[in-house]
């Protein structure tokens, strides 16, 4: 801000801040009261369309209650949901799990295990059982 | 709503010219704004419309400069002719002799020509504050910014309308 004397020293005078303020707010006045007609009839037409908007959209919101009824009612929700019931039971009854089983893997074939290891490992089977029963017998 | 609305229109309007510097432009802000507030907010409280109706059209007007910039980086061989708005003639703002009588349009004329002056931000705020008389922090609700930079946004367009009309008012002595 600059001092009264530095004003002074200056030698001009300005106006205040508020008779700026005031000189501006007074021209934006003025100068929207002297609109010409054909601006202010399409501003006009703008607040129609506006206020128009909104009852458009109110007239085009249907309360929910009566979007379910109507839907309810409709011919298509008639045939189209028993369609789609019976269609999903049949489904449902018939139909059957496949389950894949996978595969060995090859290691374990039985053509690449020698025939006397089988023969001693039904011998460690059959030894394994006998222990067992022996001990429940002794029990 | 419809009072409402008749009530600001005007100055809505010419807050968008003023800013878009074109009528087309600013009927179509105030429209958008207004089918906003009318759509949306109807339903809350009448005192609360004119902060958010001006909030509706700030954004709208700030949308439309940053649509500018792109369209001019883009377009930059197309050099627009944007109409001149609010329709002045530039004679009358310029004083060149004291001794030149002025008359009531002519001075308002050059008060119109020195906001123009102003920066986006500088223009916006002394609108919003001075003209339409909204509050430290509905304007810095509506600018998105700090109640601070309203005030100093708000200070330097003062002082810069003060300084411009100084000049044309300058008496030396």
């Amino acid at each position: 801000m600059k001092s009264p004397s530095k004003e002074d020293n200056e030698d001009k005078i300005k106006p205040t801040g508020n008779e700026a303020v005031q000189s501006v707010n007074n021209a934006l006045d003025h100068s929207v009261h002297t609109l010409p007609d054909s601006t202010l009839a399409d501003i006009a037409r703008v607040r129609a369309l506006a206020l128009n908007s909104k009852n458009v959209r109110m007239s085009s919101q249907k309360p929910i209650l009566d979007t379910i009824i109507a839907w309810l009612f409709n011919p298509m929700f008639k045939i189209g949901v028993p369609v789609a019931a019976a269609i999903t039971i049949f489904i449902s009854v018939n139909y059957v799990s496949v389950e894949a089983i996978p595969e060995l893997p090859l290691a374990m074939m039985a053509a690449d295990i020698p025939t006397e290891d089988f023969a001693m490992l039904e011998d460690l089977e059959f030894i394994t059982w006998l222990a067992k029963n022996e001990q429940s017998t002794l029990l | 709503m419809e009072a409402f609305l008749l009530d600001i229109e005007k100055r809505a309007y010419h807050m968008a010219a003023f800013s878009t510097g074109s009528h087309a432009d600013a009927l179509d802000l105030l429209q958008d704004s207004m089918i906003k507030l009318v759509t949306k907010y109807q339903d809350k409280p009448s005192k609360e419309w004119k902060p958010l109706f001006y909030k509706i059209l700030q954004n709208r007007i700030r949308d439309w400069h940053r649509h500018q910039k792109v369209k001019n980086l883009l377009f930059f061989w197309k050099n627009d002719e944007i109409e001149e708005w609010p329709p002045t003639n530039k004679e009358d703002g310029v004083l060149d002799t004291p001794e030149k009588n002025l008359t009531k349009d002519q001075q308002q004329g050059a008060a119109l020509e020195h906001l123009k002056q102003l920066s986006p931000k500088q223009q916006q705020c002394f609108l919003l504050r001075s003209w339409e008389g909204l509050s430290v922090a509905d304007t810095a609700d509506i600018m998105q910014c700090s109640q601070g930079s309203v005030k100093t946004h708000y200070f330097r367009a003062v002082s810069k309308l003060r300084t411009m009309m100084g000049d044309d008012h300058e008496i030396t002595f």
